[in-house]
């Protein structure tokens, strides 16, 4: 496959010489951001069906064959609904603030490996740009909440940006133990750092777990999902900072939310679950097992919203404060002092 | 006082009470069917069975008498075996059907059965039927299957009716309640019997099947008819005045109403109601809007003040209305200028005015009529005229009082008179001065006279031989055309007799007219003079000049050649004619008031219903008229505001006095007895513009066509025979009448009723009458 | 040892993943989801549905106006106005059930002493304008009469128990 790709550049450069760079990269970021897509569509499918399935439900099962279309005509619906905009809003920020959002979501790809060489950017600083990309999300939702001109969008927005704010921290240092074992900021070498002869055992996730379960968790708080879905909090206030769009800009909101999700999926699964590598020694490295991994972290999040209630926002953020951030702190030097000793075998 | 213990509890009663009413004064509920405390006791229903500690057998409370240290028991195992034993025999032929019954929700039976009685029935055979019966418009007997035989309306018609128009035929199971031989129930007290039946056996007719009694809600009320005064529960739904039903006062009505009270309510609804304040333009009635009428009402009246003088006014107002009402409008006819305003419709004889050292009234308590043991009533349609007074007069004559009646008719007053003179009007006078000669000879005053008739000699010794006297006047003598004369010489005769001398309030509010100085000023001209020299302009409140006048043809005659009328009235009546503007006006359901009735008593109201349509209270209206006309003092915001006005400073008491200031007449003034006298009453049903239009009363036979009544002797005379049309005359205009003849009158002497539209074309309700073949 | 059993139940999200194994174990159970236009679940002969006034099998209606029903109401949904027919019996004028207040409590049915007001098993009605759902004596009694069969069997069936 490898050498199609670089076939099918080499023709392109002979055929159209320093013009076709952008070109391919043009078509490289399509050939992310297509599946990506699909996958929001069908992970909005999957989610309805997953939490169907544990309330004893169906799902969705009328549109297409076993509802496959549903996302389609979601889809569909939304991009023709109108796009209300409230009287009293700030008009550019307003339009703006969608697009705030979903871009980073989609940014960060750009440096995401999907095997060793598969990859858009080989950045080494690569972790610091899905950190800074992420980040830049929260402008998306504060501009959203403050541009709509309503109580109820302001005081989501509030509480979205205070608790991706808070739980970013805690990711942070959750991420500094991976990069202290790994020794490297780019993603492709984290990966790399954790191919072993002992299969799953080499993975990360082994002598960090605590802070595997802490990105998990800090994951779900930063994607504002459930129990962490606070921003929203129906019965108080309403459906949070974005209340007031309607149509395609509420769309944009709800596509990045769930292509934050698959960003985490796919980080957890580079950080701590061994990327693209296989469980086992005896079969071959694939993208299939670091899509089979995300997979996995998506169910999590689907699971976790079917089973666990809303949290209080006090209890929420005495967990990230309280208990993640020392917990991680602490996770640092131990691992930096575990690293010093013998016993580090990884 | 006797002591005895019901149910554990001590109870302190009158010797010769019974024990129901000693559990009564205990809070204890013995249910019961037949008893009620106006009637006799009957013990037929057998409910009230209690066990009386060593009685051998349940007893029925309501018949038996307490004895010192008696003790019942009325929820002990033998009293609950008999009230259920009771309750399964009355269901046994009473339908089960409770849900077609219009009686069911307000049902004694209902409540007793589901408090009292059994789950189920044992009884599987066939139940018995009773046919319906006709007795009239007011009773509806559809239903007499459901009697239960507890003789409350038997009792009612033999004791307080004073006539038994229902009784109880057959024996056993075939035993029913009928009136005799397709006669309908004609009195007209006739409606408490509906009351009274504990069941839905006696249903009001006009009221059947339109609304359930929890769908209702009751208002307090006061009637607006006779002088009574009785108070009212009107009965409400969706704004609309269902029923209307007594609401209980020992002083006044007790628990009872007359038909007239009961039934009137249909008038509130009558298709006749004004709605609309209504110009005439050219000749033709617009509709209008309140503040339109008012400014052309204000215009013409101010035009008329200034072109002719404020005297050219006149403003004529129905005893009906409320205290309110009178005396805004007299306020508002003062304040423009006018002194020409009055209430007294009806009356012929203006001389008392300005006499009179208060306003007259009934002289004594509406409840101590019952205690009185010599009566002399003088020009009175007793019972058409006062239903409920009459009642008291007979409970007084049942206790052993002696009534003696001095009229020019001689209808059955349904109890014992003790002695009666009836003569011609003219001769009214003259009778009551021999009863005075022989009260002063008796008294030995004055030797002996010969003129002195035996009839006069026997009253006289009557009225001198009671402890408790009244003399009372009825309407005929208030609207008789000597009736200041035959109001002093009463006086005479109640004193002499220590009696207390009174009036019979001819309407609601003929006594509140009077406090309301609804009556002509100094150089005001009263009811009579407005109409013999024609005002300009009427202000007419709630009149119907050719019913409710002394002397309708005058009234008519008036009222056509003013150049201008303002009729406020609630009804369109014949004011179209010849009014040019009408106001409509709320009836006394749609307003708050008050009125005094004939003993002074003030009783005030609030509106029970919104005003029909575009009506407003007549004192609002007027108000209204007073701002608009610039008289000061007009800024009431409620119609307790205007009553507190006129009723402060000197007590209602003492503004009551019937002294007249007039010296004694020693000689009657005998007019030429050439031809006929007519002696006209109003008949019940068309006595107010609300009972006029009650479509229910309209059919009793109360309401029928009225017929010329005179002696026999006259008829032979004329040459007609009884049932025959004769032409009746009077100031030219004939009337054609059915006659009849009626022994009872004195000769010389036609009565044709007045107040109705059939007699609404002859004059004044007293004089000479020609009776001609048709 | 209970202390230490707390800690690493605390720790090791002990009662999380309890929670997380119930959800996961109803993942796998058999669906209670009912394809309704396909599909529909039993219903019992005391169901609640659309109302109906009935007959009897002569012609004449059973309403005998009494009330009861507008009565008990408890979202005041029943107007009745009653008046005397020609023959003298106490008929309605008007029975409007507004199914729009209307709970569905059964309640009417319940107080009607000739079974005249019942509610049917049809559940599938719609208004498309205002107004349509508001039901008046004729379209309860057409709805009677085109039901009559199943509500008397309904009737027949629940008669032993009320």
């Amino acid at each position: 496959m490898m050498e199609l790709l670089q076939s099918l550049e080499q023709m392109g450069l002979d055929l159209l010489g320093p013009l076709w760079l952008p070109i391919w990269t043009m078509v490289k970021i399509m050939l992310i951001v297509a599946p990506v897509m699909l996958s929001v569509a069908y992970l909005t499918y999957a989610e309805r069906k997953v939490i169907g399935y544990m309330q004893i439900r169906i799902g969705p099962n009328r549109v297409g064959p076993y509802g496959l279309l549903q996302p389609i005509a979601d889809g569909m619906k939304l991009f023709f609904k109108e796009i209300i905009i409230p009287s009293g809003s700030n008009k550019f920020l307003f339009i703006i603030a969608p697009m705030l959002g979903l871009a980073p979501a989609l940014a960060a790809w750009a440096v995401m490996p999907f095997n060793d060489v598969l990859v858009l950017s080989k950045v080494n600083a690569g972790v610091l740009y899905i950190i800074a990309m992420t980040s830049l999300s929260v402008y998306g939702i504060i501009i959203a909440g403050w541009s709509s001109n309503s109580k109820y969008a302001f005081l989501g927005a509030v509480r979205s940006v205070a608790q991706i704010v808070s739980y970013e921290l805690a990711m942070g240092f959750a991420l500094v133990c991976v990069l202290m074992a790994s020794q490297s900021l780019n993603l492709g070498e984290i990966v790399m750092a954790q191919k072993g002869h002992a299969g799953f055992l080499n993975w990360f996730m082994i002598p960090l777990f605590p802070m595997f379960v802490v990105y998990v968790i800090a994951g779900v708080a930063e994607t504002n999902r459930a129990p962490f879905d606070m921003a929203e909090g129906e019965s108080e206030i309403v459906a949070g900072f974005h209340v007031e769009y309607s149509g395609m800009a509420f769309a944009l909101f709800f596509l990045a939310e769930y292509a934050n999700m698959i960003l985490i999926a796919f980080l957890t699964s580079i950080m701590f679950l061994g990327g693209w590598l296989s469980p086992v020694p005896f079969l071959p490295d694939s993208l299939v097992w670091l899509l089979g991994k995300a997979s996995f972290i998506l169910l999590l999040f689907l699971w976790f919203r079917a089973t666990f209630p809303r949290y209080r926002y006090d209890q929420l953020m005495r967990l990230g404060w309280k208990v993640f951030i020392p917990l991680t702190i602490l996770w640092v030097v131990v691992v930096a002092a575990w690293m010093q000793t013998p016993l580090w075998v990884w | 006082m006797i002591n005895i213990e019901i149910d554990g509890k001590q109870v302190v009663t009158e010797p010769g009470s019974s024990v129901l009413d000693a559990a009564w004064k205990a809070g204890i509920h013995i249910p019961h069917f037949c008893y009620h405390k106006k009637l006799s006791i009957a013990a037929s229903c057998r409910m009230c069975l209690v066990e009386v500690v060593k009685a051998p057998k349940p007893l029925p409370a309501c018949a038996t008498p307490v004895t010192e240290g008696m003790k019942v028991l009325t929820h002990s195992e033998m009293a609950i075996k008999a009230q259920k034993g009771v309750m399964e025999f009355l269901l046994i032929n009473h339908p089960l059907d409770c849900p077609i019954c219009d009686q069911g929700g307000e049902c004694m039976l209902q409540d007793i059965a589901v408090g009292y009685g059994g789950s189920d029935s044992r009884y599987q055979e066939e139940k018995r039927i009773v046919m319906h019966k006709d007795v009239g418009e007011l009773i509806s007997t559809m239903e007499m299957s459901r009697c239960i035989q507890c003789t409350r309306c038997v009792r009612f018609g033999q004791e307080i009716a004073g006539m038994m128009e229902l009784g109880m035929a057959n024996r056993g199971e075939k035993a029913e309640i009928m009136s005799f031989v397709n006669s309908s129930v004609d009195s007209e007290l006739s409606g408490n019997m509906i009351d009274l039946c504990p069941v839905g056996a006696l249903t009001s007719k006009p009221f059947r099947y339109t609304a359930r009694s929890w769908e209702l809600s009751r208002y307090k009320s006061v009637s607006p008819h006779d002088g009574m005064g009785s108070n009212l529960s009107i009965h409400v739904k969706n704004n609309k005045v269902m029923r209307v039903t007594p609401s209980r006062n020992e002083a006044v009505n007790e628990c009872w109403l007359s038909d007239k009270e009961r039934f009137s309510y249909q008038g509130l609804n009558s298709p006749e109601r004004l709605t609309k304040p209504m110009l005439k333009q050219d000749g033709k009635w617009l509709e209008v809007e309140w503040p339109v009428a008012l400014e052309y009402v204000a215009n013409g009246l101010r035009d008329i003040t200034q072109n002719g003088g404020a005297a050219q006014l006149g403003a004529l107002a129905t005893p009906h209305s409320t205290l309110e009402e009178l005396y805004l409008l007299q306020k508002l006819m003062k304040g423009i200028g006018s002194e020409n305003v009055d209430f007294r419709l009806r009356q012929a004889d203006f001389s008392a005015d300005g006499k009179r050292a208060g306003a007259p009234w009934l002289g004594m308590q509406i409840d101590d009529i019952n205690n009185l043991d010599r009566l002399l009533i003088v020009g009175s349609f007793l019972r058409k005229d006062h239903p409920l007074l009459a009642h008291r007069v007979r409970q007084a004559v049942k206790k052993g009082a002696q009534l003696n009646i001095l009229h020019s008719v001689d209808d059955d007053l349904l109890c014992p008179v003790a002695n009666k003179q009836v003569v011609k009007p003219d001769e009214l006078l003259d009778q009551l001065l021999q009863i005075l000669q022989a009260l002063k000879v008796a008294s030995g005053t004055t030797s002996a006279h010969s003129e002195i008739s035996g009839a006069a000699t026997s009253i006289a010794q009557s009225l001198a031989g009671g402890q408790r006297v009244a003399i009372l006047l009825g309407n005929f003598a208030q609207q008789h055309p000597l009736a200041a004369q035959i109001a002093v010489v009463a006086e005479n005769i109640a004193s002499l007799s220590k009696a207390s001398f009174g009036y019979l309030g001819e309407a609601a509010n003929s006594v509140g007219g009077y406090i309301a100085k609804a009556i002509p000023g100094n150089n005001g001209l009263n009811a009579s003079q407005m109409l013999v020299a024609p005002r300009k302009a009427y202000l007419l409140l709630n009149v119907e000049p050719e019913l409710d006048l002394q002397d309708p043809q005058q009234a008519i005659a008036a009222v056509s050649s003013a150049a201008m009328v303002v009729a406020l009235s609630a009804y369109k009546h014949q004011a179209q004619a010849y009014a040019d503007v009408q106001l409509p006006i709320s009836a006394f359901t749609e307003t708050s008031g008050s009125f005094i009735n004939t003993e002074g008593r003030v009783q005030s109201f609030k509106g029970s219903v919104k005003p029909l349509g575009d009506a407003r209270p007549a004192w609002k209206v007027l108000r209204l008229l007073g701002n608009l006309m610039n008289v000061p003092g007009f800024t009431y915001d409620s119609s307790e505001a205007v009553r507190d006005e006129l009723l402060s400073g000197t007590p209602l008491a003492e503004r009551l006095n019937n002294h007249l200031d007039l010296p004694l007449p020693t000689q009657a003034v005998k007019a030429a007895a050439t031809g006929l006298q007519r002696v006209a009453e109003v008949p019940i049903y068309t006595a107010d513009a609300l009972v006029r239009r009650s479509t229910a009363l309209q059919k009793t036979s109360d309401a029928a066509t009225p017929v010329v009544s005179m002696h026999g002797s006259e008829l032979v005379k004329l040459g007609v025979a009884s049932g025959n049309t004769v032409n009746v005359v009077q100031n030219g205009v004939a009337v054609p009448l059915k006659i009849v003849a009626d022994d009872k009158l004195p000769a010389g002497v036609a009565r044709v009723p007045a107040g109705h539209p059939a007699t609404a074309l002859l004059g004044a309700m007293f004089g000479n009458i020609t009776v001609e073949r048709s | 040892m209970e202390k230490i059993k707390n800690f690493f139940k605390t720790f090791l999200l002990y009662e999380l993943v309890k929670g997380m194994a119930v959800t996961g174990r109803y993942f796998f159970a058999r669906k209670i989801t009912v394809q309704y236009p396909d599909e529909k679940t039993p219903q019992s002969p005391r169901f609640r549905g659309l109302h109906a006034q009935r007959r009897y099998a002569s012609g004449e209606e059973r309403c005998i106006g009494c009330k009861l029903c507008e009565a008990v109401c408890p979202a005041l949904a029943i107007k009745i106005e009653v008046a005397e027919r020609e023959d003298g019996t106490r008929r309605t004028t008007q029975y409007d059930i507004d199914l729009v207040k209307c709970i569905f409590c059964g309640f009417c049915e319940e107080s009607c002493p000739v079974d005249a007001i019942v509610e049917t098993r049809v559940f599938e009605y719609v208004g498309e304008k205002k107004g349509d759902l508001y039901y008046t004596k004729a379209m309860l009694l057409a709805n009677g009469d085109k039901h009559e069969a199943q509500i008397a069997k309904d009737r027949a069936e629940d008669a032993k128990f009320r």
